[in-house]
């Protein structure tokens, strides 16, 4: 029994951190925030050149054969970094979906371009027909009640709608569905599709929730009023040090449900709701927690922190909330106790 | 990663539930406060230690089976699932002999690991005193050195199970002129030798757990000293690393505390999505603690350098147990003062409650907890 992620795993992780820390500056997070629908990315070809995309993607389709276990870290990292790439839809949903549930055809045309990160997908898997990345994705997956449609940008018709977060590159899409982009008539394939955006999204919110807490920490440090560090403050210690502990107990349960659904244990649907709404809180405090300890500073256009608070709020929700999850999982768990 | 017992660890766990299955006492035992509960109770314990399971995380040398922190949850899972009964001397198993094995030397060893393991002497920890609890090294109870006796002067508090307990791990100022963490030292006292008087303090719970501990001129031989005079609090750290990584609060046992307070929860409020949500949030908040635990033991087992998450657990369970608890005592609505079990309740859920309250001031109060997580994981200023 061991409960932690394997030396390459971590070698990858740094790799990524590496990578994302010198290409995806907050500079360079403002300039897409500036640009929004418009941008066009830079940093895509560096996470395709690190592997990052194909990861999933089977190998007989050129891809990487690896499991959500593997990358539970660098997703970490893109939530880090505050990646505007829809990395959870291309390099995680897309590829797990498609090669369970795709038809031959779909999976022949889809895994290898995604291997070779020259697609861009993104979904549509809740009830609402707001799609981040909608107008510029190559396909996007959507379900429909129990049927999961994989939806070629021919297909897609897509307004542009700004958000508070302009990286997002919302859409209002509206989608041509027929046998044609039937992907699979199947809850379990609607299932896996939510489970993987769920845990996929849970990973981005820890590593969000530990951005914030770093930044805050290191402006308590530098920050001095009443003659000293505000981070001597105790209410403002323990503030964070419960974000902390949020933060930590959330990455927990991150792990472990990168290792259930990488494993195709039973208990893998309820490992995700634990993860994703652990993650919320864990980031809904940082959340609070960082704009209340940056003051006035943190409330300005000019100060990087509203990159993370925007996102953060925004993927709190997406993949489901966490009344949503906990609803879920009192369903599950209280199944079995009071029949 | 990989979560599944490795043949050694199914062995193991097929061993301690077997032998569980055909040893542990059927009817359950009077407390350990009584003279027949503990008379059971250190019957047990006995059984126990002829199997090999006394203190399995102690090395094989001293009477252990020298399993890893893997096994030994492994072990405390299976305890918990053959609901056996309360350990009596837990102070003496988890505390004071992990730290004679770490730093005492070899005759204080022979001399007081053996009777742990029985429970002929029971211990108990002097540490805090009415003028130094979060700031322990304020302590100033006197130790004088002269030639092979430290003479001990002075008042211990809150000490628990010291009306039970043969020996006392303390610590005593023996040097009052040096700076506060210097002058320390860590001594086992024979509770039993003349000047020692207990005085039991009734608890805001109506027991009586604790106690005031007064010492005049009792003499203790300087070979009771453990790794050095005026070292002590390099020991006590030791311990109190120790008193953080408690075996028996598991994940395991907190779902068990969830399953008895889902008990009370009446019919009507079944379907309620409030409950529900709320129920929901304990059973996450169970399991992250599992996870968080599983990766500490994980590294310490492998003998990597533990994460942040490892300075995070006592917080997190002491904080949720007792959230659980007001759940309970909610669902019990006005009854919920009531000293005796209503129906549907094991014990007195408001036992439980208030002990659960008191494990938030423990164990390094969880202030401290938090100024330890804000210092050593986050790096703000120490102080307050
Ligand atoms: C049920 C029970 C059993 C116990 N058993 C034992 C035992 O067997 N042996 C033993 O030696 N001791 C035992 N203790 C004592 C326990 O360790 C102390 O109560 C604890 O260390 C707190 O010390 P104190 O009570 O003096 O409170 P204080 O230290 O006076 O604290 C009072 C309040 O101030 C806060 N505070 C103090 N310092 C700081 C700071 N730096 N920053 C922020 N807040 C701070 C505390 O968190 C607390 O909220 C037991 C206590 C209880 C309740």
């Amino acid at each position: 029994m061991h409960f932690d992620l394997d030396e390459l795993q971590y070698e990858f992780r740094d790799a990524v951190r590496k990578v994302l820390s010198a290409e995806l500056s907050p500079a360079h997070l403002r300039a897409i925030w500036e640009e929004g629908h418009d941008y066009s990315s830079t940093i895509w070809p560096h996470l395709v050149s690190l592997g990052l995309p194909e990861l999933l993607v089977p190998g007989a389709h050129g891809g990487g054969d690896g499991a959500p276990v593997d990358v539970v870290l660098l997703l970490e990292e893109c939530g880090y970094a505050c990646l505007p790439e829809p990395i959870v839809e291309t390099g995680l949903i897309a590829p797990l979906v498609l090669s369970r549930f795709g038809t031959e055809q779909q999976q022949a045309e889809w895994l290898p371009r995604l291997a070779a990160g020259e697609a861009i997908v993104a979904t549509c898997l809740g009830e609402d027909h707001l799609v981040a990345d909608g107008a510029r994705a190559d396909a996007v997956l959507v379900r429909k009640d129990d049927e999961l449609h994989w939806v070629p940008r021919t297909a897609v018709h897509a307004t542009p709608v700004e958000g508070i977060d302009p990286s997002r590159r919302l859409a209002l899409c509206e989608f041509e569905l027929g046998a044609d982009t039937l992907l699979a008539a199947d809850p379990e394939a609607v299932r896996a599709a939510q489970d993987a955006g769920a845990f996929g999204t849970s990973a981005l919110l820890v590593g969000l929730a530990q951005r914030l807490t770093e930044t805050t920490r290191d402006y308590l440090l530098e920050r001095q009023q009443f003659g000293r560090p505000i981070g001597s403050f105790q209410a403002l210690k323990h503030r964070l040090a419960d974000v902390a502990v949020q933060t930590e107990a959330a990455r927990s349960l991150v792990w472990y449900a990168s290792y259930a659904l990488s494993e195709g244990s039973a208990d893998a649907s309820r490992a995700v709701h634990m993860a994703k709404a652990a993650a919320n809180e864990a980031a809904f405090a940082a959340n609070y927690a960082a704009l209340q300890l940056h003051g006035g500073i943190g409330f300005t256009w000019e100060h990087d922190l509203h990159f993370w608070l925007q996102r953060g709020k925004a993927l709190e929700r997406s993949f489901g909330s966490t009344a949503h999850h906990r609803t879920a999982l009192a369903d599950d768990i209280l199944a079995e106790v009071w029949s | 990663m990989d979560l599944r017992l490795t043949p050694s660890q199914t062995d193991f766990r097929n061993e301690i539930r077997t032998w569980l299955e055909e040893n542990v006492p059927t009817e359950k035992f009077q407390p350990p406060s009584t003279e027949e509960g503990f008379a059971r109770h250190r019957e047990w314990e006995r059984a126990l230690h002829g199997a090999g399971f006394a203190a399995v995380h102690w090395p094989v040398e001293y009477g252990g089976r020298g399993m890893d922190p893997i096994n030994t949850a492994i072990f405390y899972d299976e305890y918990l699932r053959a609901n056996a009964p309360a350990r009596l001397n837990r102070l003496a198993l988890g505390l004071a002999g992990p730290t004679l094995i770490e730093l005492g030397d070899a005759d204080q060893r022979s001399r007081w690991l053996p009777n742990m393991l029985t429970c002929d002497d029971i211990w108990c920890q002097g540490f805090s005193e009415p003028g130094a609890g979060s700031d322990l090294a304020g302590l100033r109870t006197r130790g004088e050195v002269s030639g092979d006796t430290v003479l001990v002067n002075g008042q211990k508090i809150w000490t628990s199970h010291s009306r039970f307990a043969d020996w006392i791990f303390a610590l005593v100022r023996t040097d009052p002129d040096a700076p506060k963490h210097k002058g320390i030292t860590f001594l086992m006292i024979d509770r039993h030798s003349p000047g020692v008087e207990v005085r039991p303090i009734r608890q805001m719970n109506h027991q009586a757990d604790f106690a005031e501990l007064f010492f005049t001129d009792v003499e203790v031989p300087v070979a009771n000293v453990i790794g050095g005079i005026d070292n002590g609090w390099r020991v006590a750290m030791a311990t109190l690393t120790h008193e953080r990584s408690s075996n028996l609060n598991t994940a395991a046992h907190f779902h068990q505390v969830l399953a008895e307070v889902l008990a009370l929860v009446p019919e009507n409020l079944r379907r309620d999505p409030v409950v529900r949500l709320q129920i929901a949030r304990f059973h996450e908040e169970i399991e992250a603690y599992r996870y968080i635990t599983l990766r500490t033991l994980s590294s310490l087992s492998t003998g990597k350098q533990p994460g942040p998450q490892s300075a995070m657990g006592k917080l997190w369970w002491s904080e949720m147990q007792t959230r659980i608890f007001e759940f309970g005592l909610s669902m019990l609505g006005e009854r919920a003062e009531l000293l005796e079990p209503t129906p549907g309740e094991k014990s007195a859920l408001i036992q439980s409650y208030w002990l659960s309250r008191a494990s938030h001031i423990y164990a390094g109060s969880n202030e401290i907890q938090r100024n330890i997580i804000s210092e050593r994981v986050l790096g703000l200023p120490k102080g307050n």
